[in-house]
């Protein structure tokens, strides 16, 4: 177990350090630069900022530096946001992220693993069925046109909820549907198709055979093997879902990362895309490897096998 | 996951804003919080509360009238030689005293190349020599700048503390001084703004709100959203889908003001087919401006010239106007010139919705009146204005904010040597009647002039005026002294419930 750890947190760094000399090579390779705009500068000007942010520097030297703050954490001063570090932007922005991914997580876990099991005990019967197409609406409406029908409803109909902004914990509340439900659809199906397979499987007809209690029987037979699909689904989801959404950030006006994910590559803010980019991937790593390691509690067998 | 909630919930408790007394909606975010850097209206709406000029628009009758400057004199009928004099006892926001030592630090940070200031030009030439007191300044120039006092109400000439003009890169200083009628209390990257009434302002009257929120928001529903429920009391635009309801349903709170400001066409004429004038009339002559600003129904009015028509003293310019039969005339000319081949034509925009549904009325436009296929090609605007610098277009989509209320701000970028030319176009006359117009002291004359300039420009067949821009902001009853005006300028301290 332990080797297996040392080994995947080898590919973690390595990957990390693949991921951000690609992402070096695409943003500095692209057309245009940070400070093209409707008005010209001054080809003097230019040419300072760019000798002040080492732009001007061969692509070598460029990474070399880009290498040194990646080791350091120190992505150096945004483009874009000319009188910040990349660091700070990014320590200002995660926890928000963190907390709007972990609320759209915990609401898809709490509402997608046992509407999918009761979908699959009764997947003949209409509340099963209608739990699974309530699943497939949610996983097919796109997430603006919820946070719109959400609006439309919580905020200006019912006049519940504040429809954009931070300020308290009810301003989040939306946002987390928004994100959640769609991925609770992701769960319920992965959890139905694989509970009703379960269900219909062998272990569990000898165990009713056996005259193990039904609770046994669901939680050993049915919703053990079921999670595991659900947990290899999660890794990289978690780490998309935490790192942001630029949809949900631009219309309830919440400062995560996700809007700078595609403001930093638009504006050709260097420093910024690497920085977001370096994130996640860590995040990707880390949230992978997680659930890896619940996988092998969940079911030796992939231990084993590895 | 229970560790990522624990420790998010701590980060977030720590930022969980309260209300201040005004809270407004200020679009996108303002990325750099210094004045010589920053040149987005956004910007321009925080630095108007939080930085003064020695002068500033009065933003009922857009005059200019005394900031930190208490008078002025222009020296020279020319303008070469301004003498400003400042207010006693001018203070920044931290109590140190600011003086003219301040200003002329200030303009030579902005000359400086290192500083990275789109204005660095107005002021590179300018010789500023301040009183020994500091309460007074001399500013010498080598060529006339008749408009000095006017442009210095823009942020980008206010006086900025010694604290921000040695700031290294990547930094802000923390306080920050300031000299306008509010400091600034909090930043928030992509969320808020707080300012807080300065107490050494110069001027005693306390402004009615003690404290305002410039909320970011990039979404302009997302503003709409928080003006209707009534979170915020002013947003600065509104979703051109939402135009007509607003009209009927908000007339008083929503009421569009044109901008000095215009949407328009450069033609590339270096190259061929375009270095071609009459294939370049044929194109403008097939537009009708009218049914363009009808088609995209968002209030902004069809442009005949380049300049907008705001200021009085300048006369109405007109170029070639929307006539389909001469369209068709001036493409045979063309076409018989060239053995009635028609060339492949491109229209080059940056990407966004408004962008994209204008070509789409100028692509149907041109085909219907005049036969003519445009190819659509859209880039994001990183790689469109490389492109367009380069000339690498042929016809493409262009807009213009005036810097300052005067006709120069669009006129001068269409001199050979402007890096804000990007069509290919150079002419003597043209700038010969520019330059005549910057040394003539007589304003009248000069306005001809500058007039005759853009008559040229047009005639030429240079660019195609689309629509004038208008300022769409809403604003609750609740508040009150904000008068929508041609230079979007807000006086925040006078503002009041």
């Amino acid at each position: 177990m332990s080797k297996r750890l040392a080994r995947r947190l080898v590919a973690w760094i390595l990957g990390i350090l693949l991921v951000h000399a690609l992402a070096f090579l695409m943003v500095r390779t692209t057309r245009g630069g940070p400070f093209d705009s409707e008005r010209a500068l001054d080809p003097q000007v230019l040419a300072a900022l760019e000798t002040s942010y080492g732009l001007d520097e061969p692509l070598y030297i460029q990474y070399g530096h880009a290498l040194a703050g990646l080791f350091t954490l120190d992505f150096g001063p945004s483009l874009r946001y000319r009188d910040t570090q990349v660091s700070t932007l990014l320590a200002d922005a995660l926890p928000i992220s963190l907390w709007l991914g972990a609320g759209a997580l915990t609401i898809a876990l709490l509402l997608g693993i046992p509407a999918g099991l009761y979908a699959a005990r009764r997947s003949r019967r209409l509340g099963g069925r209608l739990v699974a197409a309530g699943g497939t609406l949610f996983l097919a409406l796109p997430n603006f046109v919820l946070a719109g029908l959400l609006l439309a409803v919580f905020s200006f109909g019912l006049s519940w909820l504040p429809p954009a902004g931070m300020g308290s914990w009810t301003h989040f509340l939306l946002p987390w549907l928004c994100l959640g439900l769609p991925l609770a659809a992701q769960i319920l199906l992965l959890v139905r198709s694989q509970a009703e397979e379960a269900w219909t499987g062998d272990a569990v007809r000898h165990a009713i055979a056996e005259g193990l209690p039904a609770k046994v029987i669901r939680r050993r037979y049915v919703l053990r093997p079921s999670l595991g699909p659900v947990l290899a689904f999660l890794g990289p989801a978690s780490a998309a879902v935490l790192t942001g959404s630029l949809v949900i950030e631009q219309i309830f006006a919440l400062p995560g990362l996700g809007t700078f994910f595609v403001q930093a590559a638009l504006a050709r803010d260097y420093t910024l895309a690497l920085g977001v980019t370096v994130v996640y991937t860590a995040l990707l790593g880390f949230c992978t490897l997680i659930a890896d390691l619940l996988l092998s509690w969940l079911d030796p067998r992939v231990e084993a096998l590895s | 996951m229970a560790w990522l909630f624990a420790l998010s919930l701590v980060c977030l408790n720590a930022c969980v804003p309260n209300r201040a007394d005004l809270v407004v909606a200020n679009g996108p975010d303002v990325e750099v919080l210094d004045p010589q850097i920053a040149t987005s209206t956004a910007a321009g709406r925080v630095f108007a509360a939080l930085y003064e000029g020695l002068t500033r628009l009065d933003p009922v009758s857009l005059e200019v009238v005394p900031g930190l400057a208490a008078r002025w004199t222009r020296d020279d009928p020319a303008g070469t030689v301004w003498t400003f004099h400042l207010r006693p006892n001018l203070q920044w926001s931290d109590g140190t005293p600011l003086t003219a030592f301040d200003i002329q630090a200030s303009w030579a940070r902005l000359a400086d190349p290192a500083t990275g200031a789109t204005y660095a030009a107005w002021v590179r030439d300018a010789e500023v020599l301040p009183s020994e007191d500091g309460q007074a300044l001399q500013v010498h120039f080598p060529t006339p700048q008749p408009l000095f006092d006017r442009m210095c109400a823009y942020h980008a000439l206010a006086p900025i503390p010694k604290a921000l003009r040695e700031a290294p890169v990547g930094t802000t200083p923390d306080p920050l001084p300031c000299s306008g009628p509010y400091r600034l209390t909090e930043r928030r990257i992509r969320n808020r703004i707080r300012v807080a009434v300065n107490a050494h302002h110069w001027n005693e009257a306390t402004p009615a709100f003690a404290s305002i929120d410039f909320l970011t928001l990039e979404s302009q529903f997302t503003s709409l959203n928080l003006f209707l429920a009534g979170d915020v009391a002013y947003t600065p635009s509104v979703p051109d889908l939402a135009v007509p309801a607003l009209q009927k349903e908000y007339p008083e709170q929503f009421r569009p003001t044109p901008q000095y400001s215009t949407y328009f066409l450069r033609f590339q004429q270096r190259d061929a087919p375009l270095d071609d004038t009459d294939l370049r009339l044929a194109l403008i002559r097939a537009v009708d401006r009218e049914e363009v600003a009808r088609h995209l129904g968002s209030t902004r009015q069809a442009a005949t010239g380049l300049v907008p028509p705001i200021l009085e003293a300048y006369p109405a310019v007109s170029g070639p106007n929307f006539d389909p039969q001469e369209a068709r005339l001036a493409l045979a000319r063309f076409l018989a010139r060239h053995e009635g081949k028609m060339p492949r034509l491109e229209y080059l925009y940056p990407s966004s919705d408004f962008n994209r549904t204008l070509a789409e009325v100028l692509q149907q436009q041109w085909n219907k009146n005049l036969g003519v296929e445009v190819a659509l090609v859209n880039q994001e605007s990183k790689t469109f204005f490389p492109a367009q610098r380069g000339l690498e277009y042929q016809i493409s989509h262009s807009s213009w904010v005036g810097d300052y209320l005067d006709p120069t701000t669009f006129l001068d970028n269409f001199v050979g040597a402007s890096g804000n030319n990007r069509t290919g176009f150079q002419d003597d006359q043209y700038e010969e009647l520019l330059q005549w117009a910057a040394t003539c002291g007589d304003p009248v004359l000069r306005m001809e002039l500058l007039a005759e300039a853009e008559r040229l420009l047009l005639d030429q067949a240079v660019i195609l005026p689309l629509l004038v821009d208008v300022d769409m902001a809403l604003v609750s009853t609740e508040l009150k002294g904000l008068t929508p005006n041609a230079a979007g300028i807000i006086d925040w301290a006078a503002l009041h419930p």
